[in-house]
């Protein structure tokens, strides 16, 4: 199996670090972007859409959409499952992952968007900061636990979810002087539990890898 | 156990379509929003002011239509509509999932509460719906069933926007569901059957209620 994309994608780094948490890294292979580039002929070929990120099966089908990819993971590599027994735990992990795509990144990409790619959207941006991820988030703290982990004291897909974004809130903290965790307790105890973990640490540093692998594609 | 929200919403109609699909709709409870839309009742139930939501009978409650048809799937009795099979699964979730994310988005330009522009809806009607229909077709198994050869969660999730398409995506000239073959098979069978007739039926009836109470307003 081959996953591309790059760690910078949160829907990418979600895959990696569920992979991570399954101790089982090396199950999949990662070409990086597609071949040619983003948008090439073979990209569409893996992805009608021309997104990132995608899993070419042994088949040579393609599946598409970082949550579906990372469900299919952890049901098809060994190792501990990050998907909880009970079914009302289950529904909280994947709305975890729901919310931080449905709800956050249609708000945080655009802090994410200036940062890495220096778009410009003021209005966006302050909405963003004001509203948008705010309102999130109240949503989202509503499904974390008490810890140590989303659902009680294991991994699972709602961690894997979270965590990449964690370091664009990072970014955004960095540029914009938005710090998410100040007004968010919940996430913040959250945060608080997992950020030493090794597994956290490795995402991250791949992240900023990855990151400013682009920041100087951008600058060239 | 309570689902709340109303038969004129695709969201809420997948969450009542996988009841309806396991022989299973006298197994929740259905209401109103208390208050009303965005009431202090319901923002304290769902904070993004949406509907569906489902209200446990803990107290505790669910979001997001996605969300809440894979819990009832798995906590009803009746048929599996995510299959146990972990690719069969994974194919049926991925439509679930391509319907929301570029489907979805394009449908509800058509909807005249949104305000959208003239210019918007157009562009939703000349290409992020054709586009979004090209990549269900691509993904689809084909025959009478869009994964697999029985019911899934994936034509729970596709079924309730038949609706949409009929009243609101015809008046803006998307008919039906083009020159797409897989597509155009489904629909020919689903179409017949009592499970879209009946939901068609729902949407119809929640649409004049909701026109009504416009009226009055
Ligand atoms: N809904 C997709 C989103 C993927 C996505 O937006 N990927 C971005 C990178 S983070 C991308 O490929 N953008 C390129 C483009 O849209 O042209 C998922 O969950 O996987
Ligand atoms: N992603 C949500 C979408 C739900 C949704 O957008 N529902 C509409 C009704 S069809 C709604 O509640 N709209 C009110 C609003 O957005 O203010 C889900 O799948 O449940």
């Amino acid at each position: 199996m081959k996953l591309y994309g790059s760690s910078v994608s949160p829907f990418y780094e979600r895959c990696l670090i569920a992979l991570e948490m399954k101790n089982a890294l090396d199950a999949v292979q990662y070409p990086g972007f597609p071949p040619g580039g983003m948008k090439s002929d073979a990209h569409f070929k893996g992805h009608p859409y021309g997104k990132i990120p995608y899993l070419e099966l042994d088949d040579d089908t393609c599946l598409i959409e970082g949550q579906v990819i990372m469900e299919y993971l952890d049901g098809v590599v060994g190792g501990p499952t990050l998907t909880p027994a009970d079914p009302y735990d289950r529904a909280r992990a994947s709305l975890i992952g729901r919310i931080v795509d449905t709800y956050i990144f249609p708000h945080q990409g655009k802090l994410s968007g200036n940062v890495i790619f220096g778009y410009q959207d003021p209005e966006g941006e302050q909405n963003a900061i004001e509203k948008g991820i705010p309102d999130a988030i109240k949503a989202l703290e509503r499904y974390i636990g008490d810890g140590p982990n989303v659902i009680g004291d294991s991994w699972s897909t709602g961690d894997a979810a979270l965590i990449p974004y964690m370091f664009h809130a990072q970014l955004a903290k960095d540029a914009f002087g938005f710090d998410v965790l100040a007004d968010h307790k919940v996430l913040a105890a959250w945060w608080g539990n997992v950020q030493d973990t090794a597994i956290v640490q490795n995402c991250m540093a791949r992240m900023q890898k990855s990151f400013e692998y682009l920041q100087a594609a951008m600058a060239d | 156990m309570k689902l709340y929200g109303a038969h004129l919403s695709p969201y809420f109609g997948r969450c009542y379509l996988v009841m309806a699909l396991k022989g299973q709709t006298d197994a929740v409870e259905l209401g109103d929003i208390p208050g009303g839309m965005k009431s202090p009742a319901h923002m304290a139930a769902n904070p993004t002011g949406k509907i569906p939501y489902l209200e446990k009978d803990d107290g505790t409650y669910l979001i997001e239509s996605q969300v809440i048809a894979e819990y009832l799937d798995a906590i009803l009795e009746g048929d599996a509509l995510v299959p146990e099979d972990l690719d069969e699964a994974t194919h049926a979730l991925m439509i679930c999932r391509i319907i929301d994310t570029y489907m979805a988005p394009a449908m509800e330009r058509f909807w005249a509460n949104r305000g959208y522009s003239d210019e918007e809806v157009k562009k939703a009607a000349t290409e992020s719906l054709p586009a979004a229909f090209d990549y269900l077709e691509h993904f689809i198994t084909g025959g009478k069933y869009l994964s697999g050869d029985s019911w899934t969660i994936a034509d729970a999730a596709l079924i309730p926007w038949l609706f949409h398409m009929e009243k609101f995506a015809k008046q803006h000239g998307v008919d039906g569901f083009g020159d797409r073959p897989k597509l155009q098979e489904w629909y020919a069978h689903v179409s017949q059957t009592d499970i879209v007739k009946d939901s068609m039926v729902r949407a119809e009836k929640s649409l004049e209620q909701l026109l009504a109470f416009l009226q009055k307003k």
